[in-house]
């Protein structure tokens, strides 16, 4: 390695001298006074996918009073901030407070879906308020009345939709008893009524009696009779009446699950067991709704089970007594449900067992009955009643539920980084994907800002496990412009344009993200892109992001390190902080005694090393390693799980060489000793990089495109014009001992054993990618498992290993791993024609170093007029059995053996057969083909050709789900961003760190969504 | 030409210089023995019977000065010389992209290794020359033209040419232009597995193409005239003559064609298509022994609709293309103008003449019957399918044996001649010589 350009912010500034300053964020303008958005501070939000409306509710206003109901929308006027437009000029709305609302699409006509009726609660009121775009006048209705019939104590929570199969949009409304101050008292309850349009477009809001369905009575509408709370003959619990201990009571209605009943209302509660024994308190209310003329009825539903003989706490939504006489809680806070990529559906809850103060970091996942067409859809679903791709039984016990430690359930694969106080301020779903907002001001325990966890799925299409809470949006995105406080009320990812929409209520500002191509002196974490750009000449090739599932430095390490490879160097920064506990999401930088409030701030990441922490190093390759395509870290971790026994971790560096000099695989590592980079000693860059020089690794041939490790073996696929190869390394301590370590575990056309089909490759050309599906264990990163095994996409279509070894069991070529012992088979090798064909050359998955198991690919498809030609794709998802049950070190799943046909694959037409509802005919193939592909579990990126120059790309974004997003047709257009838009090549799309900015590797450089 | 005189063995003489006229422009030579026609000599019932034998070759072209690699790495140059540059044979299109060569037209890549590659790489994003070769080789040919003119009476004749010709590629290779910094680069291994001179062999044999020497023998095109020519003489005192003639013709498709499987495959002729020559030429004499000449012709070609190969990307360049279809080909009619200066019977019966000859075809268009494959913007722009000019000089030596009162008046003759610039066209430089006859019928 040439030495390494410690100084590298000083070239910086001086490009910097010459730049404009950084572009972030654009802040909507409403009647606020800039920077603000508006005067007052918004109290409810709702996005409306269709559209992209952003709907905001504020704080009464006596400065443009007409915006305390408003809209504003990035997706119809990109590449500018967006400016929000007044919907309260009606008297019953203009300057009052809007509390709640909730966007209901209009069914009454074919273009109703983008002309939603929004129905306000102006907060203390008894009445609710609805108005479209086209008509502000606004439609107010009587009395929200409690289940006693007396006027509501207050509206908790508003939510719509369309009554599956019908035309009725129904609106529901959690109500306080009159004079109540808990949600779950007597009389309160849920409230409901229709909404409809006239022929011009104005709203009507009409309230019904849901208990018998009846038109309103004269003192108006009639909310549900009955409190939801638990009473001794209800079924739903065992004995007695619960203690409501809240006023929230959330709402969420699904039209999609339960069908045949009308669809299914959840609602979230804070409620607590009565202090005795054996008895049982649910937090989740579930209704079915039945039309009946002229309106409809709410049932309340729930599952059977019986109180468990001794107290149990395991269960998310539930409290329950045992034995023991002791009041216990249970508090949801928020509700939403999702409808997964693979077709199944899950309630979705912020809380859980205990009370809110305990439980507000929780973010559950349960599953539901659905598609049965029985009075059990929508009920929580007995965990092992799967059949033909539904759950299919409600649970009837509590060993049919999930317990709260399982894997599946814990969204974010843990706590969110806040406290257990620090309740979700809003929450989010699309797709597979989970975005929760906090809005906490940043302390000891407190990382605000916007989170997202996505869902990893197994061979059944069932969430098999989730990825860690990662950071959605920079910090300046929340409350303070310089990042000192991150804080988000109310966000939305819109994966129509990709980009993420947040709204803060101290600060009054909302916000959304903005592609850029930041330039300036890179004093602050949002020029991370132009310090990247300036070191490496604006060709950024490879990037490597050391986020907190990465093995190993996740389990030690304070700093989140991101590696930007470019022409023979590699630039290192940190990107973030994170806890030093496993699995423990992202937060700012810990000290001794807590978070290093200066963490928190934007300047603290001063990437032209202008202050006394060093934040940005430059690297260089020798002479002739030409580009840097692929970069990676070995993850290795201690030997035993009290990390008494150091062992390096090494980042390597795949490189392209030049005319003259081979490619090759090189290795940062002490010049002496050989030594890599420890994470246990890990310190910060400026203390460990002085020396270190990136050496080749001699025993690895080829160009190396693909380097992995999840903490077991490192593997590296090089290829050359004849042969593909995957090398395999295990733990090493020195570069030497690495070296020696490397052996050949595939290798193209290679038949082990002579006249033998065991592991052979022989129809395997070439070899494109590879991923670990399965490694180390979720809930247990810092050793690594015997049972890691390793997909690979070749010519021949897919392969995996089945090796009872494990992949990571790299002893010996002879004795130990090797191609034969891998036992490389092909995936559904006779069944599936999915996977017996060519494959575009990347396999992507979700971002996330840990036991992934689910992947995205291509294959190619023939052109519609001329089906000789392949010019199209179809993008697929695999997910494959884990084969580890639940996780658990050396527990087989299925009664599955390594040495069977892996062909447990739950494999996706990832645009035909991806349907949260019904199943979109568009995409089924593809315009052109795409080079690469991104998801973060809802936005799903297609790096495609560009129909119009075959020498350029694009990016197409499509949501997981077009029919939400009212995508109808094909021919969507691809993002119009601008720097997006200029850039002709793209090399990669990764989140990095915990910064909360999306880049992109491209051919203008690095670019930035923040 | 020299003076006319009223004696029907004096213009015996003369004939030589009066009986050529039927050669074509291609582009991969000059006229060979011919650069500038002269008008024909009127006198009715004279007859002419000649065979030509020439031969050339080169290892250099010219190509448009803004093809790809005529400015060097820089890909796309600003340059808008009328002329090109001075480049290999082979490589008067520019630089062939080969990283999209499979793009919108690839085959199933499950079936063949060699589809894969090419889907791979056109799923590459691109860096500079990555993918773009540099092809060479030889170009020889050799031809015999067999012409004869039959004069009528008032100045009327016909002409009959029927050249055949052996057109020869061969030396093919190419040098590949990838970069060595940045990626892909030149060690990319989908790339390195394309340009492995087995691999592109069985890549393009995939697509029923091949790309390596090639040679071809046959008939080239026919052409027919109906001329009529004029001789005034003493205009003035220093002026022996002035001589026109008009003629209008028939280019018949007789010649082989382009080989759709062979990429270096060149046509006869002018591809199968029917041309109409309209000729203007003119000559005037001074002194007894000088003449100027000039020459003016259009060649208008009808459409024709055939198989040929097309480009299926805009990012494609040159001879080799993987698709194949039916287009009906608009060819770009041909234009030509020279001059001539000529030191005629300056010597007994010897002449020497230096001509210089510009010939110009227009782009031609080609309309696919399957767009959706070929589209026709897309396929149009084809820099194999741009216009094509050459500026040509000539020399030439004659001997005449014609005698005073021979019926059979024989001549001979060597030549030479070469472009001098031009754009997209061979630089062939080319040797022969030719033998003949008048023969004046006295009916």
């Amino acid at each position: 390695m040439k030495r390494m350009l410690r100084s590298a912010g000083a070239l910086l500034v001086c490009s910097a001298l010459l730049t404009p300053a950084a572009q972030a964020y654009y802040t909507v303008t409403a009647n606020g006074t800039a920077p603000a958005t508006y005067s007052a501070a918004p109290q409810t939000a709702m996005f409306y996918k269709p559209t992209g409306d952003y709907f905001v509710g504020t704080a009464l206003t006596a400065t443009g009073p007409t915006y305390t109901l408003n809209y504003f929308n990035y997706r119809n006027s990109p590449n500018a901030a967006p400016a929000a437009t007044a919907l309260g000029t009606d008297a019953s709305i203009s300057g009052l407070a809007v509390g709640k609302l909730t966007v209901c699409p209009y069914s009454g006509s074919s273009t109703g879906i983008t002309t939603p009726t929004i129905v306000a609660y102006i907060t203390g009121a008894t009445t609710l308020n609805a108005v479209t775009k086209a008509n502000q006048t606004a439609s107010v209705t009587s009395t929200v009345k409690d289940a006693a019939g007396a006027a509501t104590a207050g509206v908790q929570a508003l939510t719509s939709g369309t009554l599956p199969g019908t035309t009725t949009d129904a609106i529901f409304a959690t109500v306080l008893a009159n004079a109540g101050t808990n949600f779950g008292e007597a009389n309160s309850g849920v409230a409901g009524g229709l909404l409809t349009q006239s022929a011009a477009g104005a709203a009507n809001v009409q309230l019904y009696n849901v208990t018998t369905g009846a038109a309103a009575v004269t003192t108006g509408g009639v909310a549900l009779s009955g409190s939801f709370a638990l009473a001794a003959s209800s079924n739903y619990a065992r004995v007695a009446t619960a203690t409501a201990v809240a006023a929230a009571a959330d709402a969420w209605y699904d039209p999609l699950i339960g069908t045949s009943n009308g669809g299914t209302l959840y609602t979230a509660v804070q409620i607590a067991t009565p202090a005795t024994a054996s008895t049982a308190a649910f937090g989740l209310g579930i209704y079915h709704v039945t039309a009946a003329a002229p309106s409809f009825t709410l049932t309340q539903t729930g599952i059977i089970i019986d109180v468990p003989g001794a107290t149990d706490q395991t269960r998310m939504f539930l409290a329950a007594n045992g034995p023991t006489a002791t009041a216990r809680n249970v508090a949801l806070l928020k509700v939403r449900t999702m409808h997964t990529s693979t077709g199944l559906a899950y309630v979705i809850f912020n809380g859980g067992n205990g009370a809110a103060a305990a439980v507000g970091n929780l973010v559950y996942a349960i599953p539901v009955v659905n598609g049965t067409g029985t009075s059990a859809d929508g009920l929580p679903a007995k965990v092992t009643s799967f059949t033909n791709g539904q759950y299919t039984v409600a649970a009837a016990a509590l060993a049919d539920l999930y317990a709260s430690n399982t894997i599946a359930v814990q969204v974010g694969n843990g706590v969110l980084p806040a406290a257990a106080a620090t309740a979700a301020s809003d929450m989010y779903v699309d797709g597979d994907t989970v975005y929760v907002s906090l809005d906490v001001a940043p302390d000891a325990t407190n990382e605000p800002g916007m989170y997202s966890s996505q869902a990893v799925f197994n061979s059944l299409g069932q969430i098999d496990h989730w990825t860690d809470w990662r950071k959605v949006i920079p910090n300046d995105m929340g409350n303070s412009a310089t990042g000192s406080n991150g804080s988000v009320t109310f966000g939305a990812v819109d994966s129509y344009t990709g980009h993420v929409l947040a709204i803060e209520n101290t600060a009054a500002v909302a916000k959304v993200t903005q592609w850029t191509q930041p330039t300036g002196t890179p004093s602050s974490q949002p020029l991370l892109a132009a310090a990247v750009n300036s070191a490496l000449s604006n060709a950024c090739y490879s990037v490597f992001d050391l986020n907190s599932s990465t093995t190993g430095w996740g389990h030690t390490v304070v700093q989140r390190i991101t590696a930007f490879g470019g022409q023979e160097k590699v630039c290192f920064a940190v990107t973030g902080s994170s806890s030093s506990a496993d699995n423990a999401a992202v937060i700012a930088l810990t000290t001794s005694t807590g978070i290093d409030a200066a963490a928190a701030i934007d300047t603290f990441y001063a990437y032209d090393n202008s202050t006394a922490n060093v934040m940005f190093v430059t690297t260089s390759l020798p002479s002739g390693a030409g580009a840097v395509v692929s970069l990676g870290y070995s993850s290795w971790d201690a030997d035993n799980t009290t990390g008494t026994t150091a062992t390096s971790g090494f980042f390597l560096a795949g490189c392209a060489g030049t005319a003259s000099t081979a490619p090759a695989l090189y290795v940062f590592a002490d010049p002496t000793t050989g030594a890599g980079v420890n994470p246990r000693s890990f310190t910060g860059l400026g203390n460990v990089y002085t020396n270190y020089t990136w050496q080749k690794v001699t025993n690895v041939s080829g160009m190396p495109v693909k380097i992995m490790s999840n903490g077991g073996g490192l593997h590296v696929l090089t290829r050359t014009a004849t042969l593909d190869r995957i090398y395999s390394a295990s733990k090493q301590t020195t570069l030497s001992g690495l070296n020696n370590s490397f052996i050949v575990t595939a290798s193209s056309g290679a038949v082990p054993i002579a006249g033998s089909t065991a592991s052979s490759l022989a129809s395997v050309k070439q070899i494109y990618d590879f991923v670990i599906s399965v490694s180390a264990t979720a809930s247990n990163a810092a050793i690594a498992q015997p049972t890691e095994q390793i997909m690979m996409l070749t010519n021949d279509g897919i392969y995996t290993t089945s090796s009872l070894l494990g992949m990571q069991a790299v002893t010996s070529a002879t004795t130990g791993l090797n191609q034969l012992t891998a036992g490389w088979a092909k995936i559904d090798a006779t069944s599936s024609v999915v996977t017996n064909g060519f494959f575009t050359d990347y396999m992507a998955q979700p971002n996330y170093n840990r036991n992934p198991q689910t992947f995205w690919f291509a294959n190619f498809a023939p052109d519609a007029a001329n089906t000789s030609v392949y010019n199209r794709n179809i993008e697929y998802q695999m997910s494959r059995q884990s084969f580890l049950a639940n996780n658990v070190i050396g527990a087989l799943a299925n009664a599955l053996t390594y040495s069977e046909d892996p062909s447990n694959t739950a494999t996706y037409n990832i645009a035909q057969s991806f349907n949260q509802t019904t199943a979109p005919t568009i995409y089924k193939t593809f315009p052109v083909t795409a080079r690469l592909f991104y998801s973060d579990g809802a936005r799903r990126f297609f790096i495609q050709k560009n129909p119009s120059d075959d020498t350029k790309y694009q990016v197409l974004a499509l949501p997981y789900n077009a029919y939400d997003y009212n995508i109808t047709a094909n021919g969507k257009s691809p993002m119009p961003d601008t720097v997006v838009a200029q850039a002709g090549s793209f090399y990669w799309c990764r989140e990095i760190g915990s910064t909360g900015r999306l880049m992109m590797g491209t051919s203008n450089g690095v670019i930035s969504l923040q | 030409m020299k003076k006319l005189t009223s004696y029907s063995t004096l213009f015996a003489l003369l004939l030589p210089a009066a009986s050529f006229g039927a050669a074509q422009s291609l582009f991969y030579r000059t006229e060979p023995y011919d650069p500038v026609r002269e008008p024909r000599f009127e006198r009715s019932w004279l007859s002419t019977a000649r065979v030509s034998v020439m031969g050339g070759g080169t290892k250099k072209g010219w190509e448009d000065s803004e093809a790809p690699g005529a400015n060097g790495s820089t890909l796309v140059s600003t340059s808008t010389s009328a002329n090109g540059s001075k480049t290999d044979v082979l490589n008067i299109y520019g630089w062939q992209n080969f990283q999209f060569l499979g793009a919108n037209i690839v085959n199933n890549p499950a079936t063949s290794i060699y589809d894969a590659v090419l889907a791979q790489l056109d799923q590459d994003p691109t860096n500079g020359t990555f993918g773009w070769v540099q092809y060479n080789g030889k170009f020889s040919y050799i031809e015999a033209d067999i012409y004869l003119a039959q004069n009528f009476t008032h100045g009327f004749f016909v002409d009959f040419l029927l050249p055949i010709i052996k057109t020869d590629v061969k030396d093919v290779s190419f040098t590949d232009q990838s970069p060595s910094t940045g990626f892909p680069n030149v060690n990319t291994a989908e790339w390195q597995f394309l340009i492995n001179p087995t691999n592109l062999a069985a890549t393009l044999a995939e697509y029923n193409l091949t790309a390596s020497d090639y040679s071809k023998s046959g008939v080239g095109d026919i052409v027919i005239d109906l001329g009529w020519t004029m001789n005034k003489e003493d205009i003035a005192d220093s002026v022996d003559f002035l001589d026109v003639t008009l003629k209008v013709g028939v280019n018949i498709p007789s010649g082989y064609k382009q080989n759709t499987e062979q990429a270096f495959s060149i046509a006869a002729g002018y591809n199968k298509h029917v041309g109409i020559p309209v000729i203007f030429d003119a000559a005037i004499g001074f002194f007894e022994w000088f003449t100027l000449g000039a020459h003016i012709q259009g060649t208008f070609f009808a459409n024709k609709t055939q198989q040929t190969r097309m480009l299926t990307s805009a990012a494609q360049n040159g001879w080799i293309k993987l698709g194949v279809g039916e287009a009906k080909q608009d060819m770009g009619n041909l234009f030509e103008a020279g001059a001539l200066v000529k030191a005629d019977h300056f010597y007994r019966g010897l002449s020497l003449a230096f001509g210089y000859l510009y010939a110009r075809q227009g782009a031609t268009t080609l309309t696919p019957t399957n767009t959706s494959l070929f589209p026709t913007a897309i396929v149009n722009t084809d820099q194999m399918l741009q216009s094509w000019h050459w500026h040509s000089i000539s020399v030439r030596a004659e001997y005449d044996f014609a005698k005073e009162g021979k019926r059979f008046n024989p001549h001979l003759g060597i030549f030479y001649t070469q472009p001098v610039a031009g754009k997209r066209v061979f630089r062939t430089m080319t040797g022969g010589g030719y033998l003949g006859v008048n023969v004046a019928w006295d009916f």
